[in-house]
């Protein structure tokens, strides 16, 4: 009965959300790491959700532009703007040539 | 009195002993200092990218960028292309080949080089650089460069012939892009002839007429760097290329080779 309920602690711990993590760096790479190493699509929504959760400027930005290089000249107007949004002025722009450039997405 | 003044000489001594290499040493370079900067994010390789590219606008010359940005990781491309953007905000006005080196392997910061940093003249050098420099948008790079010459030089029939015979690769494009000329901006016009440029020329103004609403704004004069081409259902506010009818995108059509 303990090795099972062992297992399931064990399971539980290394699956453990973002969420329950306590602020600071590894709750930071844990955000970073469910957007850059996702197995699944990760949405515009679900981006800014997740970036939003990233305390340090660097990792939340740096996650933003690798997301950003994965759906160049994809995305649509508005969600280009939320997603640009969260960088600062330096890196807008660049930001937002990679989301709207239809030659960059062929 | 004397063991005082030897004791304040003997700590002179080590005090200057000390300090001379600090003197002689070189200070950091720019591109050290900001590597330096970024150091505490050495253990999160995005990060650490990021990092790198969001300072490097700062660093003085290609010798520093080449001393830098291939520390980026996967960022090294847009540390590049940042770089490269910067400096079309900055008093230093360098040579666009200087630029292009700069880019490295990024074809995206070679391709807003070529529209933006390359001073009009001959249409058909600035094809031949589209296709030397960046193979891979190759096509969009020479509809921009066509788009601008019609709209911005109006060539006669004797220019768009000469165009099109010095880049055969990309005559019906030429074409093409005189049909918009024609159709759209009254800035030229078809000829009667049956060579690949002119045929191509009447389809795309017959096209554009029926279909006027497709018609791009002219592109500006000057492309500030930054700005993106907007390719989509709405074309060029900010003054890239136009679209064809039908296409997602400005794609000249195919070559006639």
């Amino acid at each position: 009965m303990a090795v099972p309920l062992l297992s399931l602690f064990l399971f539980a711990a290394c699956d453990a959300p973002c969420e329950s993590t306590a602020p600071g760096p590894t709750r930071d790479t844990c955000f970073h790491d469910r957007v850059t190493e996702a197995d699944v699509e990760v949405s515009a929504d679900s981006l800014v959700r997740y970036a939003g959760e990233i305390a340090d400027p660097m990792m939340r930005q740096a996650t933003v532009m690798v997301w950003v290089r994965e759906h160049r000249g994809g995305v649509a107007d508005t969600d280009r703007d939320r997603v640009c949004g969260l960088l600062q002025e330096g890196q807008r722009m660049a930001c937002e040539r990679q989301l709207s450039a239809a030659h960059l997405g062929r | 009195m004397s063991a005082l003044r030897l004791a304040l000489a003997t700590l002179l001594m080590a005090c200057g002993q000390a300090g001379s290499p600090a003197v002689d040493a070189p200070p950091p370079t720019m591109a050290e200092s900001l590597l330096a900067t970024c150091a505490s994010y050495a253990d999160a390789p995005d990060a650490y990218g990021f990092c790198i590219t969001e300072r490097v606008a700062t660093l003085p010359s290609p010798e520093s960028v080449e001393a830098v940005c291939p520390k980026a990781g996967t960022f090294e491309n847009e540390c590049r292309a940042a770089w490269v953007l910067a400096q079309s905000r900055s008093n230093v006005q360098r040579p666009p080949e200087e630029l292009l080196a700069a880019c490295g392997s990024n074809q995206d910061c070679k391709f807003q080089v070529l529209d933006t940093r390359y001073p009009r003249g001959d249409v058909a050098e600035a094809v031949k650089r589209c296709e030397k420099h960046v193979a891979d948008y190759a096509r969009d790079c020479v509809g921009h460069a066509l788009h601008r010459w019609v709209a911005e030089q109006k060539p006669d029939d004797a220019e768009v012939a000469r165009v099109a015979a010095a880049v055969p690769r990309y005559a019906v494009a030429v074409g093409h892009y005189m049909g918009i000329a024609d159709a759209c901006h009254g800035t030229a016009h078809c000829g009667e002839g049956d060579s690949p440029a002119e045929v191509s020329c009447r389809a795309s103004r017959d096209d554009f007429r029926a279909f006027s609403i497709r018609c791009p704004k002219l592109p500006p004069k000057n492309v500030p760097l930054a700005s993106p081409p907007r390719e989509g259902p709405n074309p060029h506010p900010g003054g890239g290329a136009p679209q064809m009818p039908g296409a997602a995108a400005p794609r000249p059509p195919p070559s006639t080779e």
